[in-house]
């Protein structure tokens, strides 16, 4: 039995008066391409952000690669984590975001040698071979000198994804990679997460692209009101839905592609 | 059928010229008032071999130095601050928050030229100033002209300087910090690296008013003393009483310094646009 790449307990996040997450646990093997499908509100983005320590849970763990996130053990309990410590954590994933949220004052090649060179305070000549590198593998290397401004939504999430792997994470977590895209750019977008994919990174994938998980994923998971309501291999999922609730989403998703 | 044949007659019109009487008749008018004003300096009771004689003593021109050394080091002061102040301001505790706004509050709401006096008087208020391991100074030694002017108009400075930026830090989007967070970075680590400079290419234009204001405010210094150009074209004219000339020697320099700050301010926001547009 491996240790799993990410491993979630019991999970609380409320916004508010608002919960948004009602306990959700799961298990993610290393390796594994798990794509998290719902309609909005259903807490599916704040997994990832939680996951990504960019949202603090109020109850529930998380353990990624072996390191439980936010909290550490001292005298038989759990007391929270220094700044500096939650900050070198937050590296053991990489985050791609809705909205690319590239350095704009920075180049394409200078968004992705930011987290090596001032992070990992990596010599700047070994990390501008591999960043070159990163961005050839997103097709976008002669790209490398352009500002954000100067680069299509499609071009930009591809450098955030870049910028990304350049901390070389065990995890990705993509958080609507494609939503703020023009379709043209989608199909480029999916492409590069798909090469990831193989790569043998372990994925979770917030996403309403139902071709991609389709196609990608080993393993679909469905949320509603704030827990993780089916969770199933991805041929079992799309072909025999359990849940009378997933049916009625695939419906309304899959119908409303159909007529469009 | 009329009706084609009657716009087509249009087509082989020529065109005329629009004539802006408006602009004219108030061109005319602004030039005449003018050339009012310049006659009436020219023929008015004004020396002018004074003014060339006077704009270049050494009295005037270290008055010029000092004018400039202090807008710079009370601007620096104020950025300082200023920027503490702002990050207070932003600050998720309240006790930062509370005491930046008592301080913006404080400092903007009393006139510079109070502050100076008081800041000039602290001895009244406490006649000693014990420094831990240095020693203990009389507050009337230690509160030069310059001193006192260096925190009145730089403390103050830092109060505009505070608004300024924490409407700077707050333009840059919150993904901004997101993105900086996810790639592991500390706070300090992102405001350097990612928050500041965006910030900062917002702050610039303001910034470059405040500098150039602050050169002007420089001259209230000369009510306490500070051996700033007006002070020293005052002390001129109270020997001599060619008021007027000096007046206009000090106003000079002060145009001139603000003249040469301007091309400057443009060249700082060309570096700080970087990636602004296609």
């Amino acid at each position: 039995m491996t240790e799993p790449a990410i491993w979630i307990r019991n999970l609380h996040k409320s916004f508010g008066a608002n919960p948004v997450l009602r306990g959700v646990s799961l298990d993610i093997p290393p390796g594994q391409v798990v794509c998290v499908l719902g309609g909005s509100g259903s807490g599916k983005t704040t997994l990832l952000r939680c996951i990504a320590q960019l949202e603090t849970a109020e109850d529930g763990l998380i353990v990624m690669s072996g390191e439980l996130l936010g909290h550490q053990e001292r005298n038989g309990r759990l007391v929270p984590r220094s700044a500096r410590d939650i900050a070198r954590q937050r590296r053991l994933a990489g985050m791609v975001f809705q909205r690319f949220n590239l350095f704009p004052h920075m180049t394409a090649l200078e968004n992705v040698m930011e987290g090596p060179v001032r992070v990992q305070k990596r010599p700047a000549a070994d990390v501008k071979h591999e960043a070159l590198e990163l961005l050839r593998s997103v097709g976008l290397e002669h790209r490398a000198n352009h500002y954000p401004a100067q680069l299509s939504g499609g071009q930009q999430q591809r450098v955030a994804i870049a910028r990304a792997l350049a901390l070389k994470p065990a995890v990705m977590l993509f958080d609507e990679p494609t939503s703020a895209l023009d379709p043209e750019s989608v199909g480029d977008v999916l492409a590069v997460m798909q090469s990831v994919a193989a790569s043998g990174v372990t994925m979770l994938v917030v996403t309403h692209e139902l071709s991609f998980a389709r196609e990608v994923a080993d393993r679909i998971l469905f949320m509603d009101g704030g827990v993780i309501l089916e969770d199933a291999p991805t041929a079992d999922f799309f072909g025999t839905p359990r849940e009378e609730r997933t049916r009625a989403f695939l419906a309304a998703v899959l119908g409303k592609k159909s007529t469009a | 059928m009329t009706r084609t044949t009657e716009s087509s007659r249009l087509l082989a019109l020529p065109r005329g010229r629009h004539i802006a009487w408006t602009q004219i008749v108030s061109g005319v008018v602004l030039l005449a008032l003018c050339a009012w004003i310049i006659h009436a300096f020219a023929v008015g009771q004004i020396e002018w071999r004074y003014v060339g004689q006077f704009l270049f003593v050494p009295s005037i021109l270290r008055g010029v130095g000092a004018t400039l050394l202090m807008a710079v080091c009370a601007m620096a002061l104020g950025m300082v601050a200023g920027i503490i102040l702002a990050l207070g301001r932003l600050s998720t505790v309240w006790l930062p928050r509370i005491v930046s706004g008592l301080y913006v509050w404080l400092f903007r709401g009393v006139p510079v030229i109070l502050q100076l006096l008081i800041w000039f008087n602290l001895a009244l208020i406490f006649p000693h100033v014990t420094l831990p391991g240095i020693g203990s100074y009389r507050t009337v030694d230690l509160m030069t002209p310059f001193l006192s002017a260096l925190f009145g108009l730089g403390l103050n400075q830092a109060a505009y300087i505070a608004e300024i930026f924490r409407a700077g830090f707050q333009s840059v989007d919150r993904g901004q910090y997101e993105a900086a967070s996810a790639i592991g970075m500390t706070r300090l680590t992102a405001m350097r690296r990612i928050i500041f400079p965006q910030a900062f290419r917002t702050v610039i234009p303001p910034l470059g008013n405040e500098f150039i204001n602050m050169i002007k405010l420089t001259s209230l210094a000369s009510l306490i003393q500070y051996p700033e150009v007006l002070h020293n074209a005052e002390t001129i004219y109270y020997a001599n009483t060619r008021v007027i000339e000096l007046l206009i020697v000090a106003g000079f320099w002060y145009l001139a310094a603000v003249t040469v700050l301007s091309p400057l301010q443009h060249l700082l926001e060309r570096r700080f646009s970087r990636g602004k547009s296609a």
